[in-house]
């Protein structure tokens, strides 16, 4: 038997995203997890390993032992464990999911991705629970935050490339332009870059407006071996290989800080591997938890030449009908950024774009298609190829 | 931090004591028991000169837990002249207008958090200019 090369997602299931006030983790989850399982017709009983993508809830509700408690709830009685790696913890569940199957130690597994935010209502304490994927000692504890860690890339990028305030602005309003399309987004109203430039400031030059809001939500997929997938799917989407890229922690380790290292790697790591190149890509999914980090992601993942990443988001290069559409979602910013649950739903949003689902937002003549997600100031780095069989 | 970090941690905070390297010559800071460069453990325990200058800068409307109290406030990253980066507050800057990329700084002791879960007040470094601006 030849050795299984790609995994299908044969079942999607994700609430809306934003304040879920009246229900639990464990509702979100299960709204998420019965949708996906709905939507594979795959029973409960097939499901032999349930990983559970999760940052804060430590930190948010005072529960860890996540994988139990959902397994709990939902009767899905598998072996199931939380898998944690800041904002990149959906993201990395997903990939050990994929990794497992591809060992050929399962045939169908269940990722989930779910945070339950809305259950701080103190600035502070949200602040905290973002930190604890920091170096919580050498950089939290000199007054560093996400948004000040971000600031600095963003003024690193203006300063070596000519990147204006505009063009980071842009990514903002872009992003509400793609979330205003989509049902399931945390904001559907748009902006504007003057809108975006004099909300409140949050660390020089970055605003409110640049930075993700608090959100609670759940996403889950099914996924299934390549031989046991078109039994539930004619036309099966594959995810062709998920790579994880390495960073120092603290910003102040690394050696640039206007590029995404472990994401480069990551990204170049893929296209090699699978003989493809930057232009093979129809659209992606982008970690843009501030704005400034869509721009230098889509420089390192090597979708647009570095330094351009700002040029091109002001000429419209990433929007819905650009050459390379990102984010078509409304990313993390206007879909809504529940920490753990963010890696699942950009595969969710690939999934949709290739079954020709996501109405408004709908992007032609797809071949491959490409998620990047980062834990903390971008230390981990996971990104994920989707494409057709053949 | 708790009791025991924040013992453990002092010489770093309060003399910036890191690690160097005997074998490969890196230096680490704060100190470490093994050298990530070259898996040596012949490392021994060096205080910086607490002198360098500023890589980059932000000025924070919106603190970090523990500093909301403080805001605004500027956050840098800092380079020592021994080649080793970290992160600190920029203190003494009278006229943000002035701060410049590269500029000399020197480390200084100052007083990090009013109080945390543990109700200890933690001390540590902060940068300031060696000119004054
Ligand atoms: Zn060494």
């Amino acid at each position: 038997m030849k050795q299984r090369q790609k995994v299908a997602i044969i079942g999607t299931g994700m609430t809306a995203f934003g304040d879920l006030y009246e229900y639990e983790i464990t509702d979100i989850s299960n709204l998420a997890i019965f949708e996906a399982l709905r939507s594979s017709k795959v029973s409960r009983k097939l499901i032999e390993s349930l990983y559970v993508g999760n940052m804060g809830s430590n930190v948010f509700e005072n529960q860890e032992n996540l994988g139990n408690l959902i397994s709990t709830y939902s009767g899905i009685k598998s072996p199931s464990f939380k898998i944690q790696a800041a904002e990149a913890s959906g993201a990395v569940a997903l990939r050990t999911a994929y990794k497992n199957i591809l060992s050929e130690s399962k045939d169908i597994v269940m990722v989930l991705g779910v945070e339950k935010m809305t259950e701080t209502t103190k600035q502070p304490e949200l602040q905290h629970a973002l930190a604890t994927g920091l170096d919580t000692m050498w950089e939290t504890k000199m007054g560093a935050t996400m948004g000040a860690l971000f600031a600095i890339m963003a003024k690193s990028h203006m300063k070596k490339y000519g990147t204006t305030r505009e063009q980071i602005a842009q990514v903002v309003v872009k992003n509400h332009n793609n979330g205003a399309k989509n049902p399931k987004a945390q904001f559907h109203n748009k902006l504007t870059i003057e809108k975006v430039m004099n909300s409140k400031p949050v660390a020089t030059p970055l605003n409110l407006f640049d930075a993700c809001a608090m959100s609670d939500g759940a996403a889950s997929v099914i996924l299934a071996a390549e031989d046991v997938a078109y039994s539930y799917d004619s036309d099966p989407i594959f995810i062709i290989d998920s790579k994880q890229g390495f960073a120092p922690i603290a910003l102040h380790q690394r050696d640039s800080l206007t590029e995404f290292s472990g994401t480069k790697f990551a990204a170049e790591k893929l296209y090699k591997d699978h003989s493809i190149s930057n232009k093979d890509i129809s659209f992606a999914e982008v970690h843009d938890i501030f704005s400034i980090s869509e721009i230098i992601a889509i420089e390192s993942l090597g979708l647009v030449p570095v330094g351009e990443g700002g040029k091109a988001t002001e000429e419209g290069v990433t929007s819905l009908d650009g050459e390379i559409p990102i984010n078509t979602s409304g990313g993390l910013k206007a879909r809504g950024a529940p920490l753990g649950a963010t890696g699942i739903a950009q595969a969710i949003e690939v999934y949709e774009q290739f079954k020709g689902s996501a109405e408004k937002r709908q992007v032609k003549d797809i071949n491959y298609a490409m998620s990047h997600s980062m834990g903390g100031s971008g230390g981990t780095s996971v990104v994920t190829l989707y494409g057709r069989g053949n | 931090m708790g009791v025991a970090q924040s013992w453990r941690t002092q010489s770093s905070r309060y003399r910036l004591a890191g690690s160097k390297c005997n074998e490969c010559k890196n230096y680490y800071f704060p100190v470490t028991v093994v050298c990530s460069n070259c898996e040596s453990d012949n490392l021994e325990v060096i205080n910086f000169k607490g002198t360098g200058k500023l890589v980059e800068w932000t000025r924070v409307d919106e603190g970090a837990s523990g500093f909301d109290h403080v805001v605004p406030y500027y956050f840098a990253i800092i380079q020592l002249d021994e080649g080793v980066r970290l992160s600190a507050q920029l203190v003494s800057v009278m006229d943000e207008s002035k701060i410049t990329d590269g500029m000399p700084v020197r480390m200084t002791f100052r007083k990090l958090m009013e109080s945390t879960r543990e109700g200890i007040i933690e001390y540590g470094f902060k940068a300031e200019p060696v000119n004054p601006i």
